[in-house]
């Protein structure tokens, strides 16, 4: 129903505003702080710490915000895609070399298997969803199977229910890293090319329909 | 207030750089801080040191600004402590939902504004330049 759908948006929205103004607080007042110490002081301990903290703010500001004009604009169909042959073992082994916490990441995929799609984007899916599969510090299993009907990325470690998937809204948990909005692009991107993201059992299932050369 | 020592601040926020940012903050100005990361948290917290003032954040995981603020009514029926919510909300009187406090501040706020309210609050450190040059 449209009201609904604006309620969920308008939703949504206060909650993007929300995971913003946290980093972009404290990444002005570090920086009213560091402007308030003598010079001397700045190269200091608390002054390395306030230029760290700061930078750190911004990083997650920065994530943020590319994260959210990204879903935007592929929902609105504003991406040129670059679609080429794409090489799913090796987009997933780096995705999970980048997205994995340290403790780690097992990736069983078949050599050779490939998708089409655009690269960029895949990548940046792909880290997205392993990293949420890694919150909390656990292990990430990925695992690529290969059917008549399509081909299946099952991503798992921490539990990732059906309502992650969803679009956040106020009073949604924030993620001090700055990837509150990583699973939202990921599905995005998903829909943008032709595949599905579901939430199964825990774990994150990514569908590419259609059989494969 | 501990006899001698300066007010003791109680900052509550599920968010740990905008925690390490207001304890700086407030430290550089000359208060003493404790910290939480959400409601259940500040309730031991304040068993235990009994602040001078809480800086209360209203979306946290665990025990939220507004359930925190409840408890404590509850728990120290007599003992009232002073309560400023600094919330992300564009609106944090309307999100704090009838909770009692001091004042209402929308992050980023102003840190002029913040140290003025503490200060109020507390009747703690001032003025602002000799809290500008930090201290060990």
């Amino acid at each position: 129903m449209k009201s609904d759908a604006c309620g969920s948006r308008a939703g949504y929205l206060g909650y993007v505003a929300h995971e913003l103004r946290n980093p972009l607080s404290t990444a002005l007042w570090c920086t009213e702080l560091l402007g308030s110490m003598q010079a001397a002081d700045r190269g200091g301990p608390r002054g390395v710490k306030l230029a760290l903290t700061a930078r750190r703010a911004i990083g997650r500001l920065s994530r943020l915000i590319e994260d959210h004009l990204l879903s935007e604009r592929l929902e609105a169909g504003g991406v040129a895609l670059r679609v080429e042959d794409l090489p799913l073992a090796e987009l997933l082994a780096e995705a999970a070399a980048r997205g994995a916490g340290p403790a780690g990441a097992d990736v069983e995929a078949p050599e050779g298997l490939r998708i089409q799609g655009d690269r960029a984007l895949w990548a940046r899916a792909l880290e997205a969803l392993v990293a949420a599969a890694a919150r909390g510090g656990s292990r990430v299993r990925a695992q690529v199977l290969s059917a008549p009907a399509g081909v299946v990325m099952m991503i798992s470690g921490s539990r990732v229910g059906p309502e992650d998937l969803e679009l956040p809204r106020r009073g949604s948990p924030s993620d001090p890293s700055g990837a509150s909005l990583g699973l939202v692009v990921a599905g995005a991107v998903a829909a943008s090319q032709g595949a599905s993201l579901a939430a199964r059992d825990g774990a994150l299932v990514l569908t590419w329909p259609g059989p494969r050369p | 207030m501990t006899a001698g020592a300066p007010p003791l601040v109680l900052v509550v926020d599920d968010d740990p750089d905008i925690l390490e940012a207001i304890c700086e903050i407030l430290a550089m100005e000359g208060y003493r801080v404790a910290q939480a990361r959400h409601g259940a948290e500040a309730l031991a917290r304040v068993a235990a040191e009994r602040p001078d003032l809480i800086l209360l954040d209203l979306m946290m995981p665990v025990m939220d600004g507004v359930a925190f603020a409840e408890a404590l009514r509850t728990r120290h029926p007599g003992g009232h402590i002073p309560v400023l919510v600094i919330s992300a909300d564009a609106n944090p009187e309307r999100a704090a939902g009838g909770l009692q406090a001091r004042a209402f501040l929308a992050k980023p706020f102003d840190l002029e504004t913040l140290l003025a309210q503490v200060a109020a609050a507390t009747g703690g450190p001032r003025p602002r330049e000799s809290a500008a040059s930090p201290q060990a």
